[in-house]
């Protein structure tokens, strides 16, 4: 009896024992990032459903057709929050750098070290949370015991379903579930289902995230400074303001983040279709070819490359290169010269990433043409009586064109993760035929280092 | 001896029956305990049983607000963040960040505290025919619990997903008729109000 009564009280001393640690006290927090991680996530759910769903070429939801829990939904789940979480980083940086690129247009320095200062230590909770959710996710990588724990927890939910509160019911499959929810109002596949707009409007639901987060950002910012200024720290008066950009004058943005090297150009062409035309009018004037021989092709350059990742800049110094064009004849002939400076100095984004494999970075870059020369174009004159008279105009010109907005490739391709090439394609086929003129050239690859390569690679 | 012998058979017998029973004990207090903890982290679908309270402190919409319903209507659709900030006094102060979106119109605002902050074009090519939406604004106010979300919106039946503690300790996103919500420790902090159309 008294064996039993003790083998009773140590099974129920058992369940007392807490199976993780005791918090002392649950802190609320309200912060405006998990207010945002809700909506990433509710986003996520709904739109990549949509898009599965637009994949499949429907519209309606389907009745669920997949068999039972047995795949790992938990699973899916993860890789919802892992996309919610890369989404919210990704309007992360670009509302960051918008607030910079404001702050900077009206000088604010210290506001934009503030920026950059808080952008960067959230950037990093955000990626860290990706990691942890990588992490669990896990795949073949999660040890024996962490399966068979999930596996229990599956099986023993099943159970719990059974005898739990009246009106629940496990979802088989997640998105379709919610989205049918949110199209029908309710759980019969029967309702009439009707289209989400977000459906139709995703990037309108990117815009609406983009454009809440820019305000809640601005004010968190101003905020900060405003509590510091009453904790009688003001950070951004204007001496510690001069003081911050003398420092930065003297040793730049974030130099430990910012990766240089330099690149020398392969070749770089020219195809001009619009130079030194003539006035148009009665007259058929034929000025002949300005295609440059091989022989008129620029010399190779040198390219001084700077990237920041936390302001996701590139810069270049100015590239400039000049060739002369001589193409003499005795109807028609062309001589001129042809100089060029090309500027890179702006926002970059990541167009592709595969993972430990290739980074593709794009964004624009500003050329400015000069021509300097003439031209001889032959035309003919029919008078009212006699032959056709051949004729010639000579026309001089110095004039400089401006091209804003020519797209740059930067690649980045790793073969063995502990070094990369890098490869820089500015203007590559350009649109000739449909702009009037065309550009590309395509640099020399260059190696970097594991530690170069890791500064611009975005943290996963 | 023989007696002896036999008392001391059914002794281990016992016991071993006992480290059985024990054992078996064991594996279904994990079976049960993992059972429940799967339970609750697993994405449902609910069936509202019974109403639930009323909401307390109903949120009154600014006079910038009711002026730009007056210009424009009641939002097609809109999204509404709560969450603190700091204060100069030390404290914090809640936040009410919306934007109400009139697709049919081509315009987004975006209000802080009730304040006009932005004014957005809504670039959006035939947007068909909208359902009314059956959710305002003024329903929802900071940190509203579950049930009060239920019975504010008037909620039937909804989706409920426990997330990930790696993703936010304490989070849980719902979906219901034209509407997702998320809260944080049974706190509202995040829900939009969805357009449908009915083409």
């Amino acid at each position: 009896m008294k064996f039993k009564s003790l083998f009773l009280l140590f099974i129920f001393s058992c369940s007392l024992v807490p199976l993780k640690p005791v918090e002392a006290e649950e802190i609320l927090q309200r912060s405006p990032e998990d207010a945002f991680a809700l909506m990433y996530i509710s986003d996520s759910i709904l739109l990549n459903e949509i898009v599965d769903d637009e994949t499949s070429s429907t519209s309606k939801v389907s009745a669920s057709t997949k068999p039972d829990v047995s795949s790992d939904e938990t699973t899916d789940l993860i890789n919802q929050m892992i996309n919610a979480t890369k989404q919210q980083r990704n309007d992360h940086d670009r509302k960051c750098r918008e607030t910079v690129e404001i702050y900077r247009q009206q000088g604010k320095t210290c506001e934009v070290d503030q920026t950059n200062a808080y952008c960067k230590s959230k950037r990093a909770e955000l990626t860290a949370k990706i990691a942890a959710l990588r992490k669990k996710r896990g795949g073949d990588e999660r040890k024996w015991f962490t399966k068979q724990w999930h596996g229990i927890k599956r099986a023993g939910a099943r159970f719990w379903h059974k005898v739990g509160p009246l009106g629940r019911k496990f979802l088989r499959e997640v998105g379709p579930q919610a989205l049918k929810i949110v199209q029908a109002g309710g759980p019969g596949t029967e309702a009439l289902l009707k289209n989400l707009l977000k459906h139709t409007a995703k990037n309108m639901v990117r815009q609406r995230a983009k454009q809440i987060g820019i305000q809640a950002l601005q004010r968190i910012l101003r905020v900060q400074i405003d509590v510091a200024a009453a904790a009688g720290v003001d950070i951004c008066d204007p001496e510690e303001e001069a003081k911050s950009s003398e420092v930065e004058d003297k040793e730049g943005p974030s130099q430990e983040q910012v990766l240089k090297f330099s690149l020398s150009s392969e070749d770089i062409n020219f195809s001009w279709y619009d130079l030194f035309d003539p006035p148009e009018d009665e007259n058929y004037y034929d000025c002949g070819s300005i295609y440059p021989d091989e022989d008129d092709s620029f010399e190779q350059a040198t390219i001084n490359i700077q990237i920041d990742p936390v302001s996701r800049t590139l810069t270049s110094e100015a590239i400039q290169g000049s060739r002369t064009i001589e193409h003499i004849g005795e109807w028609k002939s062309s001589l001129f010269n042809q100089s060029f400076v090309l500027n890179i100095d702006g926002p970059y984004e990541i167009e592709e990433e595969i993972e430990n494999v290739a980074l593709l970075l794009k964004g624009n870059a500003n050329l400015s043409m000069t021509m300097d020369g003439s031209r001889k174009c032959n035309y003919w004159v029919y008078p009212e009586s006699g032959d056709p008279v051949s004729n010639f105009i000579t026309i001089d010109r110095n004039q400089t064109n401006e091209y804003k907005d020519i797209p740059y490739k930067l690649i980045v391709i790793t073969e063995d993760g502990t070094s990369a090439e890098v490869t820089l394609w500015i203007g590559y086929e350009y649109e000739a035929w449909y702009t009037g003129y065309g550009f590309g050239f395509n640099t020399l690859s260059h190696t970097i280092t594991k530690e170069e390569m890791d500064k611009i690679w975005p943290d996963d | 001896m023989n007696q002896t012998k036999k008392k001391r058979g059914w002794a281990f017998f016992g016991l071993g029956c006992g480290c059985l029973i024990f054992v078996i004990i064991i594996i279904v207090g994990i079976y049960l305990y993992a059972g429940w903890l799967g339970y609750k982290e697993a994405p449902m679908i609910v069936e509202v049983q019974e109403s639930s309270p009323q909401l307390q402190d109903p949120y009154t919409l600014s006079s910038t607000q009711e002026e730009q319903l007056f210009t424009y209507g009641y939002p097609e659709a809109f999204t509404i963040l709560f969450y603190e900030e700091e204060t100069t006094s030390g404290g914090v102060a809640p936040v009410r960040l919306e934007t109400w979106d009139y697709y049919t119109q081509g315009i987004g605002l975006t209000f802080i505290n009730g304040e006009l902050t932005a004014e957005d074009v809504i670039e959006i090519d035939n947007v068909g025919v909208l359902d009314p939406l059956p959710y305002y604004p003024e329903q929802f106010s900071a940190f509203m619990s579950l049930e009060e979300v239920i019975a504010a919106a008037g909620i039937d039946s909804y989706v409920e997903i426990p997330l990930d503690k790696d993703f936010l300790e304490g989070g849980v996103s719902y979906f219901a008729n034209s509407l997702t919500f998320g809260l944080k420790n049974d706190e509202l902090l995040y829900i939009e109000a969805l357009a449908l159309t009915t083409d």
